[in-house]
């Protein structure tokens, strides 16, 4: 069975990523106009409330475990070509996808109502990667295979 | 039954996960010591049934693009998708009894209707699979397939609405 040593690495190693993404998708907002990019707008929207949940999630996980949560970083590296609605689409898709792998992770490391919830929540990241245009996959969360 | 034919792209699939699960030999389908078949290892019960819903869709998928031409195209994908689940799952293609599975439905609406809807009933066996899974690269690989399994039940939810 998988579980207890593997667990709080995983989940510290899944919140850091969504620290990362919780600040670019801060950033994508912020340079995409919501009356020029009404779609976009509404789905970075939903993202960023989205990875905030998740973000509030492995904190009380961690915190259940008796670890302390890792912080986020003062500021990340951001993508380039974030200067059209495409690039900033583009630069969503690359975040789902990466988070994808830190979920699929999670899910090895974890059992029971946590490997549930992060099953569901790499569910999640693939169709959003999806929706900003990512190809589909056979497998998200793992190596590609072709 | 032991899990022998993992080889190729899940020998890769496996490389890739060492390190997530708690056991660092928690191999996919290694038998417990003194199992002899699925009836005595869960994990080994539960790919067997995941491999029978896979190959169960697969057919029916072919079914469909054989039937409906202006389906052929878009559902090259679908099949794809799943056809490189099941090899994962099973370390090659197996024959596939083209009995053993519904037909694919007379409208072309109706078969990507009834396409969605098994896509949606296998993402959930697959998501309840990983969760029993007692091997955490099982269950990754499990919950990853019922993620591109969402994935290729998005796609078809656009072409109904075409």
């Amino acid at each position: 069975m998988a579980g207890s040593d593997a667990l709080p690495e995983a989940l510290q190693d899944a919140l850091a990523a969504e620290h990362a993404a919780l600040y670019v998708v801060g950033v994508l907002g912020g340079r995409t106009s919501q009356s020029a990019a009404p779609v976009l707008f509404t789905r970075l929207t939903s993202a960023y409330d989205r990875h905030r949940d998740q973000r509030d999630r492995l904190v009380a996980e961690l915190e259940r475990l008796g670890v302390d949560p890792v912080g986020a970083e003062a500021a990340y590296v951001l993508p380039g070509g974030l200067g059209s609605a495409a690039g900033v689409e583009t630069a969503l898709g690359d975040l789902e996808t990466r988070l994808c792998a830190a979920y699929a992770a999670l899910v090895s490391a974890s059992i029971s109502t946590v490997r549930r919830w992060a099953g569901e929540t790499l569910t999640a990241c693939a169709l959003a990667a999806l929706d900003a245009g990512e190809d589909a996959e056979p497998l998200p969360g793992l190596p590609h295979l072709d | 039954m032991v899990l022998g034919g993992f080889a190729g792209p899940g020998l890769l699939v496996m490389a890739g996960l060492a390190g997530c699960g708690e056991r660092p030999d928690d191999a996919v389908g290694r038998p417990a010591a003194g199992a002899g078949d699925s009836t005595d290892d869960p994990d080994l019960a539960l790919l067997d049934a995941a491999r029978a819903e896979l190959a169960g869709l697969l057919v029916v998928v072919r079914r469909t693009r054989r039937r409906h031409a202006p389906l052929r195209g878009p559902l090259v994908g679908v099949q794809r998708a799943h056809a490189t689940q099941l090899r994962v799952l099973t370390g090659e293609l197996p024959s596939i009894d083209p009995t053993g599975a519904a037909a694919a439905a007379a409208r072309t609406q109706a078969a990507v209707a009834d396409l969605i809807q098994r896509e949606d009933a296998l993402r959930r066996r697959l998501t309840g699979a990983a969760v029993q899974a007692q091997s955490g690269r099982l269950a990754a690989l499990l919950a990853s397939a019922a993620a591109g399994t969402a994935q290729q039940q998005a796609l078809l939810g656009r072409l109904a609405v075409r």
